[in-house]
């Protein structure tokens, strides 16, 4: 209900005369129609490292590097949905050809984009679900490599930290000034969904990229059980 | 205990620094001499350490001091089986650096030198006499994460090329110039070549052996070398773990000839770090640190200085207690075997574009 409301309360701050209802599984429904979204693409540090991907700040790419370890009750194939998608995403390339090793909770791939790129997604869903997930991504390129993460560090940062009478302190981090209060896969979902309904070829844009990410999963599975890497849109 | 005797070769290993300090300190060794492969290490040597006779040739420091109970063979891979008939010959015993060979049989030749003489071989490892190791070990052992789902790790740096010419040369860092792959520029040789620790971890730490493993070569971030830089390997064990492994030399360099301050473009300039998944939980560590950091001298660019464990101290340890105790090392020809075809089974599938089952 919360999301709900915030959303309510920013389409009416920004006049977008549209019915716009949150469904499950990362799904909103405009006007009747069902629509994926792809939250993460919202999220600052990723919309950052694309930039420089498209600025020049990093020049000829080499590898992209994506790690996310996640909480048990997630589903590991909806981890490396989010991780494939943003691989794809940083470059404007397209993954064409994949290789899985998957077990019940964990997977390690390596994808190839068409330009070139190699992509490792190490992926994991083995948090308790009281954490908070960890995950890392790197572009490695000729000109430099860009991350998420600070040099020398292992897990995300915080942006508060507040000592009490606990063993571990409560943190904060607080991204977004009119979502305040959200955390930061909210306020991506929130945004995403506010762009979608703002921006008709975005849905286009969107639906299309859910549908081959839906294809490359079911390739992590093949490969995985055949133990091959396989070329996207060719039958092994 | 009589101090080992103790003589190093060739010295033109990246690694040939780190011995210099424990050589001198440790009380249970007695440092007689080195022999150095060409003059531009000797002057490196000579300007580092006084009081050491120095040779200009194997044969010749071993002919002048038969005394010598043991040789750290600090030099290029493509040395290391001439190297080794001489010492195992004599009856000296062998530090050797991490690779050994990847010519399979030269490496068989290498065992039943060193069985036949009854010589002890150690392979230079030294990340199992490091602290934060130690703990994965304890950690793994208790069992408090459960059964090892998956586990990653890095073992990235710079590259050495420029400091260690060698180390970009095929022939002397593979043994053989080999493309990568049919219609390939780049050769067997790189940044496979320098980092075998994580393909030895993942076995001790899994208590596995590898069944399959598949590769890819990024395109290269030095594209003025002939060796590969940049490479992904997935894989799983025969226990079913799933790994994921980085060997790559993505941190850059300047391209300096002796390594010291300022050798780092990128902040840090090595990063070993693992992550083990299992049922009940995850272990994430890295292996070196905590660290400082300054953006001072020699180029005023933000730098991770390391703060050094010394993991040569406890590998010296083991290596004088093997030769006087008559035990066999952890990490021995044998065993590191499987490592080496490991990483030989890298550059298979990078050739096929396939993944390779292992015997």
């Amino acid at each position: 209900m919360v999301l709900q409301d915030k959303l309510n309360a920013l389409l009416e701050k920004y006049q977008i005369n549209k019915d716009v209802q949150i469904s499950s599984d990362n799904k909103i429904i405009i006007d009747g129609k069902e629509i994926p979204l792809l939250p993460w693409r919202h999220e600052r540090q990723f919309i950052e490292l694309k930039n420089m991907v498209r600025d020049g700040t990093l020049a000829d790419i080499s590898t992209i590097k994506a790690c996310r370890i996640d909480k048990k009750n997630v589903d590991l194939n909806h981890v490396i949905y989010r991780e494939l998608d943003l691989c794809q995403w940083f470059t404007g390339s397209e993954v064409v050809e994949i290789m899985a090793f998957k077990n019940s909770r964990t997977a390690n791939i390596i994808a190839k984009l068409e330009n070139g790129v190699i992509c490792t997604v190490e992926a994991a869903v083995t948090l308790c679900e009281e954490a908070v997930p960890i995950d890392k991504h790197e572009i490695i390129s000729k000109r430099g490599i860009a991350c998420d993460r600070v040099v020398d560090t292992q897990i995300p940062q915080q942006s508060v930290y507040v000592y009490e009478n606990h063993k571990h302190p409560t943190t904060y981090t607080d991204v977004d000034f009119e979502l305040f209060g959200l955390n930061a896969e909210d306020v991506a979902f929130i945004r995403q969904a506010i762009e979608v309904a703002k921006n008709d070829s975005l849905t286009a844009e969107l639906i299309e990229s859910a549908n081959k990410l839906n294809q490359l999963i079911v390739l992590t599975d093949l490969s995985a059980e055949k133990v091959c890497n396989m070329k996207v849109g060719r039958k092994e | 205990m009589k101090p080992l005797k103790i003589a190093m070769m060739s010295m033109t290993h990246g690694h040939t620094r780190k011995y210099y300090q424990v050589l001198k300190e440790n009380v249970n060794l007695d440092w007689v001499a080195v022999s150095t492969a060409n003059d531009e290490v000797k002057k490196l040597f000579l300007n580092s350490v006084d009081n050491i006779p120095c040779y200009d040739s194997d044969e010749e420091m071993l002919d002048a001091h038969p005394e010598i109970e043991a040789v750290i063979i600090a030099s290029e891979n493509s040395e290391h089986l001439r190297q080794m008939k001489l010492c195992a010959q004599r009856g000296i015993h062998i530090l050797s650096m991490k690779i050994p060979s990847f010519d399979m049989e030269e490496y068989d030749e290498m065992i039943d030198m060193v069985e036949k003489n009854n010589v002890v071989c150690q392979i230079e490892l030294e990340l199992h006499y490091n602290p934060v190791v130690t703990r994965i070990k304890e950690l793994v052992k208790s069992q408090n994460i459960g059964r090892i789902l998956s586990f990653q790790a890095t073992n990235v740096t710079l590259s050495p090329v420029w400091a260690f010419p060698w180390q970009g040369i095929p022939e002397k860092s593979y043994g053989k110039r080999i493309p990568l792959r049919e219609g390939e520029h780049r050769f067997r040789g790189g940044a496979l070549c320098d980092h075998p620790h994580i393909f030895d971890l993942v076995q001790e730490l899994t208590g596995s052996e590898f069944d399959t493993i598949f590769a890819q070569v990024a395109p290269n971030i030095r594209p003025d070398i002939e060796v590969e830089d940049m490479l992904t390997v997935v894989g799983k064990m025969k226990n079913g773990t799933v790994f994921s492994l980085d060997p790559s030399w993505s941190k850059m360099e300047e391209r300096i000839k002796v390594p010291g301050p300022g050798w780092e473009v990128f902040p840090k300039r090595m990063e070993v770090n693992i992550i083990i998944n299992g049922e009940n939980g995850t272990i994430m560590a890295d292996c070196f640190g905590p660290n400082v950091y300054h953006n001072g001298a020699p180029n005023d660019r933000y730098t991770v200085r390391y703060t050094y464990f010394d993991e040569w101290v406890g590998l010296m340890d083991e290596f004088i207690s093997n030769i006087r105790n008559h035990t066999l090392p952890k990490i021995h020809l044998r065993r590191h075997k499987k490592t080496i075809e490991a990483m030989n089974a890298c550059y298979e599938s990078i050739r096929t574009g396939k993944p390779v089952k292992l015997s």
